[in-house]
């Protein structure tokens, strides 16, 4: 927990409404206001999260994510325009730029990052829950052990067409993540291939937010101890309670937590479905001097203080990160991308 | 062999487990909880869980994208 400083009668101004809620009130303003989390993804989800709780007041919110802001995002991630694609802003550079404006009393923490095994211990350092705003199950297996691991709640998002489903998740209250599933696959139906409307994420945030709330407002009596699941288009709603844990369960039960431990990880992954393999090199990138390199024999070369696009001759693009990781777009083809890689980054 | 599946009637081939009927859906491998007549189970219960005709089960597919 944080200190806030926000004297009580700016406090009433900004959050009156949220105020004369009851069950927050003034006790659970302060509450807000000295929690911090952890949004984990900057698309969809994560930006629909980041607008709530700025806007609630929660005093510190980090939020990573891995990406830059493109032209197919905007029709859901609702904090990016089209000027964040002019700029190729990394997204929680452009997220950041507009949470500000909205509410200049939390203190923001935009980290440009991809979230493993390497980071996620400093990621989680002082948070007292985090959000997932991610894509993929790896990083939410990695989430939901960490923060066992830890002892901090999670809450789990997902939203894929007009699908969608949420749960909190608290360790040593109710089950896990893996407690329900093991297999991490989600046989190819992800929003890049078979699409999503902004809807179903907006309503699949807003459980998570409101979870969020009545946490760090403490209002356990009042959380809900279930996974909600939905089709917004088909009509259909359904509540899966939460039983016992899993007693198998090798995260919140046997505390193996498996993607903690360490393990020879390819560095080079398939983005699914986008046409993009990312490498993940290892040493830091300094992108001015790599933009003078590969200028005279790139096709195109755009440089912004937080990455460098190269279009290749090849057809391919390469998008540059300080941290070393490089994103091959225009392929999904993992050798095709080392050998890319290999000729214009070399080792 | 008629089930209700997430609130609606759908006839199958007979199905033996609550495996048989997954694998006839062809979700085997997927993220997904399935909670017949109301209790959950966990995929390494799909093969012990009879099924009967009539029986209620949800099938909970967990979703990926965000
Ligand atoms: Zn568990």
């Amino acid at each position: 927990m944080e200190e806030m400083q926000m004297d009580s009668e700016q406090m009433k101004q900004r959050y009156s409404r949220q105020m004369l809620f009851s069950p927050i009130g003034e006790a659970g303003q302060r509450k807000l206001m000295n929690s911090a989390v952890l949004i984990v993804g900057m698309g969809a989800l994560g930006t629909v999260l980041a607008n709530h709780l700025v806007r609630a007041g929660v005093g510190h919110i980090r939020m990573v994510d891995r990406d830059y802001v493109e032209k197919s995002n905007l029709q859901r991630q609702l904090l990016y325009d089209e000027q964040d694609v002019v700029h190729m802003y990394p997204k929680v550079i452009a997220a950041e730029k507009k949470l500000r404006i909205v509410n200049s009393t939390v203190k923001l923490e935009p980290v440009v990052a991809d979230v493993t095994l390497a980071n996620i211990a400093e990621l989680l350092e002082g948070m007292d829950l985090v959000l997932d705003g991610t894509d993929n199950f790896q990083t939410r297996f990695l989430l939901n052990d960490a923060c066992y691991k830890a002892g901090i709640p999670f809450t789990y998002g997902g939203a894929v067409s007009s699908r969608g489903m949420s749960a909190l998740f608290v360790p040593g209250r109710t089950p896990c993540l893996r407690c329900f599933i093991q297999a991490g696959d989600s046989g190819g139906e992800t929003c890049d291939t078979i699409g999503v409307i902004a809807p179903v994420v907006d309503i699949v945030a807003s459980y998570q937010a409101v979870e969020a709330m009545k946490l760090l407002v403490g209002a356990e009596d009042q959380r809900r101890s279930s996974l909600v699941t939905f089709d917004i288009w088909h009509n259909r709603f359904y509540e899966l309670k939460f039983g016992e844990p899993h007693p198998g369960c090798p995260c919140c039960q046997l505390k193996q937590y498996p993607a903690l431990e360490w393990r020879e990880r390819d560095a080079a992954v398939s983005l699914c479905g986008r046409e993009t393999v990312q490498i993940r090199g290892n040493a830091p990138l300094e992108l001015a001097v790599w933009k003078e390199r590969l200028s005279p024999i790139a096709r195109e070369v755009t440089l912004n203080p937080f990455l460098l696009r190269v279009e290749l001759s090849e057809g391919e693009r390469l998008v540059m990160f300080p941290d070393g990781r490089v994103l091959v777009q225009g392929t999904e083809d993992i050798v095709r991308a080392k050998t890319l890689y290999a000729r214009y980054i070399g080792q | 062999m008629e089930l209700i599946i997430n609130g609606q009637t759908q006839v199958l081939e007979p199905a033996d487990t609550m495996e048989d009927v997954i694998k006839q859906l062809g979700l085997l491998g997927k993220p997904l909880v399935a909670e017949a007549n109301g209790v959950v189970l966990t995929a390494e219960q799909w093969a012990t869980t009879s099924v009967v005709p009539g029986m209620r089960i949800e099938l909970v597919h967990f979703v990926g994208g965000g």
